[in-house]
């Protein structure tokens, strides 16, 4: 067997803990934990608009290997137009010979197969005919052994699955039936072998001659029917999610598929699914919604052309994996379960205290663990912090308290109280010696927008919040921050401090209230959690807008949060009753992985 | 109660109508009759509708043209007939009738 440095080219590199530097799937010996490690980087996938064919068409077919290298063909109308994808555009091509809709296709952008389909000006009208592409110019080769059309193709240029559809009925009364009928072509003939399960038209599959999946379909309505050849027989596996017939797909064998749109009977569908070999998983939505599209490529770069929503469309959607994005994962847990606490600090050194569970309770993160340390003077929730784990501030509580209390690094110690009594506020701050005040309500359920700046002794009334909100968050520093979210209901709104006044900016994308936020300036920064509904959504702002980035693993409200817009911390919480789990945000999100036998 | 979503009308010219980055931060929705939902009270759905030169529409207005657009497609669906041919051919050669849209607030 070869040797690491022999496959790779290097040596495995030897390193006392974590390798920031590796290269995504990079092996490394963690000489500290003596195991092998690998990391990479979190990303997402994701559908967007390619070049627009020039002919809008549906019922037309498609190959290809990727979503840069496709071919698209025939179509209603009918039409022979053979159009070549590179990318970015698309260009006409040298036309088939026998003008078609409704035919299957397979191959790659220079190597295809046409076969089967509609016209209505042929005798019989359905066909029979095969095509190949060769990069140039369309030629007829041998016909299928059946005429048919709306059936599934599957292979390569060379090696190909005709795949049920509807035929002409071969015996009496005249009329046509769908069929259970597949076809195998090995680069000259065609030569009939096992069935599928369940006869259908409008079906869709992927893969090659040996290895493919035939799915969906209208066997007199949209299926979500599965069923996986092995190169000799087709045997019923897991169904589509969503049923439908129309659909497109990408693939390379009966392990791996891409399906996307289609017609669910009532509508047309958005939906897309991959295939593992096992099951289907719905992954993101199509832009459009399209039936009697065609598809190529693969799993990790599909292309999805023409088609009817609902009348003919030239859109063309292209899918793509390994968009990067940020993720959470899960920290170490606090000792008790917790929610309505506040916290200061850093992803790798944060400090949590108070909360309706735990009222007095203050407990110290070193980025791997929490550990109790000296409580509160003065038990409480529903407050605000600031600061880091060794100088950090608590203001504000239940009952309209003006309470604040510093944090040394050992001790809380009583200082001056705010001006306005309030709970369920927000606050922010660098350290302890200079914070920000801002929001909340006061006994009497008045809402409040005022702002207190805190100088390391005295709070100061400043500027308020032009809207004035309970249960919003907080980020950034006493010169430049960010409030979000509140209530009643759920807020959105979302207002920007430049150390005097507060200005209205663009909304969180989901109101909500009792969140949680976190991040070093009015620039950059992350909202988590909240209700109602419970979620555990994400947004990063980055000084204009808020974007969605990936959920939280579990969904609270009335949750603690510290640290960066790139590296955060979700504390405790509630879900339907009090946690005390922990998850920690990175974005760039690195996951580092350790091998087992 | 304020509005979920907003709408323009914008061709879609293709490669980089909406490109990967966009469609992983904020969801796109595409109607008949080059409609587009993005998110309010959104930079990143109005940075979009501006790129594109979207022309903003009311959620009414948006709904009136997808509208015509369905019922344009419903009368071409009806309009298909072949002699003898049931309802449940009708929908195997040609597929289901367009549905109805409605767009939210």
């Amino acid at each position: 067997m070869a040797t690491y440095k022999e496959s790779v080219g290097t040596a495995v590199t030897n390193v006392a803990g974590d390798f920031p530097g590796a290269a995504d799937g990079e092996l490394w010996f963690n000489s500290t934990a003596a195991t092998f490690q690998y990391q990479y980087e979190s990303t997402t996938d994701a559908w967007s608009t390619g070049g627009n064919l020039n002919l809008a068409r549906g019922n037309l077919a498609g190959a290809g290997a990727s979503n840069t290298a496709s071919l698209a063909f025939a179509g209603d109308g009918p039409t022979t137009d053979t159009e070549s994808y590179n990318g970015s555009s698309w260009t006409e091509v040298n036309n088939m010979n026998l003008g078609r809709f409704s035919l299957a296709g397979c191959g790659t952008q220079t190597a295809a197969l046409g076969f089967g389909g509609l016209n209505p000006g042929s005798s019989p009208s359905y066909l029979n005919e095969t095509e190949s592409w060769n990069g140039t110019n369309w030629t007829e080769v041998n016909n299928l052994n059946r005429n048919v059309f709306s059936l599934g193709g599957a292979g390569t240029q060379t090696a190909a699955l005709a795949i049920s559809g509807e035929k002409i009925n071969p015996s009496p009364p005249p009329g046509v039936v769908d069929t259970t009928d597949v076809e195998q072509w090995n680069g000259t003939n065609w030569t009939e072998v096992n069935n599928v399960n369940t006869a259908r038209q409008a079906g869709e599959a992927a893969g090659i001659s040996t290895s493919a999946l035939f799915f969906g379909g209208s066997p007199g309505g949209s299926v979500d029917a599965t069923e996986l050849w092995n190169g000799t027989n087709w045997t019923e596996v897991n169904n589509l999610n969503t049923a439908r017939s129309a659909l497109g797909s990408g693939g390379s064998s009966n392990t791996s598929v891409l399906a996307f749109g289609g017609d669910t009977g009532p509508d047309q569908s958005t939906a897309t699914e991959e295939w593992n070999g096992t099951n289907w998983t719905e992954k993101n939505d199509l832009l459009t919604k399209t039936r009697k599209l065609a598809g190529s490529g693969t799993t990790s770069s599909a292309l999805a052309f023409g088609g009817e929503n609902p009348s003919p469309t030239a859109v063309t959607q292209e899918w793509n994996t390994g968009v990067p994005i940020g993720a959470w994962s899960t920290g170490g847990s606090l000792n008790a379960v917790n929610y309505g606490s506040a916290a200061a600090g850093i992803q790798t050194a944060a400090l949590d205290f108070g909360g309706l569970e735990t009222p007095a309770d203050t407990e110290l993160y070193d980025g791997t663990s929490w550990t109790e340390v000296n409580n509160l003077n003065s038990g409480r929730d529903q407050f605000a912090g600031a600061g880091t784990s060794t100088a950090a501030l608590g203001f504000g509580g239940p009952s309209g308290s003006a309470l604040t209390e510093t944090w040394n690094g050992t001790n809380w110690t009583e200082v001056n109280d705010l001006n306005t009594g309030r709970r369920q506020l927000a606050g922010c701050g660098a350290t302890n010696t200079a914070a920000l005040a801002f929001g909340g309500e006061s006994p009497g359920t008045a809402l409040l927008g005022v702002t207190e700046l805190w100088n390391g002794t005295n709070w100061t009334e400043v500027n308020d919040l032009n809207l004035a909100r309970p249960n919003l968050a907080g980020a950034g520093i006493n010169t430049a921050a960010l409030a979000f979210g509140g209530s009643p209901g759920t807020k959105n709104e979302t207002e920007i401090w430049n150390g005097t006044n507060w200005t209205e900016v663009n909304n969180l994308n989901t109101g909500r209230q009792t969140l949680a936020g976190c991040g070093a300036t009015n620039t950059a920064a992350l909202a988590f959690g909240g209700t109602p509904p419970t979620t555990g959504k994400t947004e990063l702002w980055n000084g204009t807008n808020w974007t969605e980035t990936s959920d939280m693993g579990t969904a609270r409200y009335s949750l603690a949060g510290c640290g960066t817009n790139t590296a955060a911390l979700a504390i405790g919480g509630y879900t339907t009753t009090a946690v005390s789990s922990v998850e920690e945000f990175n974005d760039p999100n690195i996951i580092t992985k350790t091998l087992t036998t | 109660m304020a509005k979920t979503y907003q709408y323009c009308v914008a061709e879609n010219w293709g490669k980089g109508f909406i490109d990967h980055v966009e469609s992983s931060r904020i969801t796109f929705k595409g109607y008949p009759g080059d409609v587009w939902q993005v998110p309010a009270y959104n930079k990143h759905g109005n940075l979009w509708i501006a790129k594109v030169a979207g022309s903003v529409k009311t959620r009414d207005e948006a709904q009136a043209i997808v509208d015509a657009e369905v019922t344009t497609a419903q009368n071409a669906w009806d309009a298909d007939n072949v002699d003898g041919e049931t309802a449940e051919q009708k929908e195997e050669r040609i597929g289901s009738r367009p549905a109805d849209i409605t767009l939210e607030d």
